[in-house]
């Protein structure tokens, strides 16, 4: 079975958010957003679309079973 | 009041974990894991609720008086991304070798993955080290925060004994079952009292705008992030979420979901759940200000207790008793779990006299363990001063540190049992120095730079586990095969 045609781009916007996280160009503003301080706001927001992006990737690239034989069966050996 | 809320507050978590006894089907699969039949809802309540402390109610408050508004940043919307993140890439790969192999322990996985008893023992050993004062951490908080909240009526070793001996029921009772339903419960309490005491209180400061706008007045620093948060500080703080991979406690929930589809709703919820929790905790921090200004030391990291008794002294102080209970009870539940069953799997199981074990004795044996691991964590908790909490950042430091090794076993099919004994030395060796530099300085960073100490233990660990891995004899591809697929053509 292939990839999703779109999971690397699930992949790389979480890369992409990653880097966003560190929003030094608000550090020293102490203006408002939302009613919250701008640096508060900024991460709630980031939150959000972090959400949102999560989602994306749960449906485009969510890891397929690695032994599909087993994955809804019980199991067939154990460790001690 | 406060006492009277309290208490029906602990009865109700004591009936929701004792229900859960009646689905018990007598098995060590389903004291240990309940025989992994848990769906998504209840996943994600006990994923979140078990990484959620007391840190993130009352912790999280102190340290955004402190520092101001960049405390969510720095901890909060870090975890958000990150621990989905580990949820998906390491998450549901472990819960499905774990239904392949039977697996129930972290040392199990490293054992059966490295053929390396050696490993398995040196693993155990050091995940146990590193829970020790997470627990400690969760009994003293809590015992503190009830003196506090009730004025003094009961005393932090009663406080701490109650949470306990609640705890201690309920888990020996109904396993992770019982641990499943009580942290579903306790932590929709706590998501619940967080919003309603921020709205509360703010309401009472006459509105969010107002309040923000004199705390600003007065202490402009506290609303940006400024000096008080370096670059390099909230860069590198993003490897401590990562901890999450390591966790006992959440490795043995993940095993005990229904289906690997069953982490989606946790994976897409998280960043939600953060929100709800830790931006009240974050916004009441700064606005204790307003009511409290000039707080310093312990003062400071209580504001949260002192805004409620000075805003509403009965009720809500009663609600955010249960609320600072659940949290606590949530994750040490899991914890004092996690630690008996790898007791039992790892240490009886594995080294001692019968290695088949039957269920029945499985159990007896889990919930001997259970009640010896809580008893000395209570007779710990007697003894040790409050500076363990300093401890919380290198417990979840030295987890972080340990992720590559849980990577490579499921990733990388060149990694060797030398290699992964090199990364658990690494990250010791780097742990120690570290720890013995910078342990007794509060919010220290490698040679006042920014940058967290995990970075250089992480990096010691993966690099020790790559160059020893490579420098070693590969190991069989008939094991590989066991645990990362085949590669096409083989």
């Amino acid at each position: 079975m292939k990839n999703h045609p779109l999971a690397w781009v699930a992949w790389a916007t979480m890369l992409v958010l990653l880097v966003l996280h560190n929003d030094f160009w608000l550090w020293q503003d102490s203006g408002r957003l939302l009613g919250l301080p701008i640096g508060l706001a900024y991460h709630v927001l980031f939150c959000l679309v972090t959400l949102a992006s999560l989602a994306f990737l749960v449906r485009v690239a969510w890891p397929r079973p690695r032994f599909p034989e087993s994955s809804d069966s019980h199991p067939s050996s154990r460790a001690d | 009041m406060t006492l009277t809320i309290l208490g029906l507050y602990l009865l109700g978590v004591l009936s929701v974990g004792l229900l859960s006894h009646r689905l018990f089907r007598g098995t060590g699969e389903d004291y240990f894991v309940a025989t992994r039949s848990i769906g998504p809802f209840v996943l994600l309540m006990s994923l979140f609720g078990t990484n959620m402390t007391a840190f993130s109610l009352l912790g999280a408050s102190g340290e955004a008086y402190r520092i101001g508004i960049g405390v969510f940043g720095l901890m909060a919307s870090s975890s958000a991304i990150v621990i989905p993140l580990v949820f998906v890439a390491i998450g549901t790969r472990v819960w499905e070798l774990g239904k392949r192999h039977g697996l129930l322990t972290q040392a199990q996985l490293m054992r059966t993955r490295f053929e390396s008893n050696a490993l398995g023992l040196l693993l155990f050993t050091v995940l146990v080290m590193l829970v020790i004062p997470y627990l400690l951490i969760g009994v003293k908080g809590g015992g503190l925060t009830l003196n506090a909240i009730t004025g003094g009526q009961v005393p932090p070793w009663v406080g701490g004994l109650v949470i306990t001996t609640v705890v201690l029921i309920y888990v020996t009772y109904g396993g992770l079952r019982g641990t499943a339903w009580a942290n579903t419960f306790q932590t929709l309490v706590f998501m619940v009292l967080s919003a309603v005491t921020l709205a509360y209180i703010v309401n009472r400061l006459g509105g969010l705008g107002p309040a923000l706008d004199r705390v600003q007045a007065a202490q402009p620093e506290l609303m940006v992030r400024g000096e008080r948060i370096p670059h390099l500080k909230h860069l590198s703080y993003l490897l401590i979420p990562l901890s999450a991979g390591m966790f006992p406690h959440l490795f043995m929930h993940w095993l005990s979901a229904r289906r690997s589809a069953s982490f989606k709703l946790s994976v897409i919820v998280y960043p939600l759940c953060m929100i709800v929790v830790w931006v009240p905790s974050v916004l009441l921090g700064v606005l204790g200000h307003d009511t409290f200004p000039g707080l310093t030391g312990p003062a400071a990291g209580g504001v949260l207790i002192r805004l409620i008794e000075h805003h509403a002294p009965e009720v809500l102080a009663g609600l955010l008793g249960a609320g600072v209970l659940a949290a606590v009870m949530s994750s040490l539940d899991s914890q004092v779990l996690a630690l008996g069953t790898m007791f039992t799997q790892d240490v009886v199981r594995h080294h001692g006299l019968d290695r088949r074990l039957g269920e029945d004795k499985q159990v007896l044996i889990g919930r001997v363990f259970v009640v010896a691991v809580l008893v000395v964590t209570f007779a710990l908790s007697l003894i040790v001063d409050t500076s363990i909490f300093g401890l919380a950042i290198w417990s979840f430091s030295g987890f972080a540190a340990l992720v590559p090794l849980v990577v490579a076993a499921l990733y990388w099919r060149r990694a060797t049992a030398a290699g992964a004994m090199a990364s658990v030395t690494a990250t010791i060796i780097t742990w120690i120095t570290l720890f013995a530099r910078g342990g007794s300085t509060p919010g220290y960073t490698v040679g006042g730079t920014g940058l967290m100490p995990v970075v250089v233990m992480f990096l010691a660990s993966a690099s020790a586990l790559i160059v020893v891995s490579l420098l070693t004899r590969p190991p069989r591809a008939e094991l590989i095969d066991q645990f990362i697929a085949p590669r096409h053509g083989r």
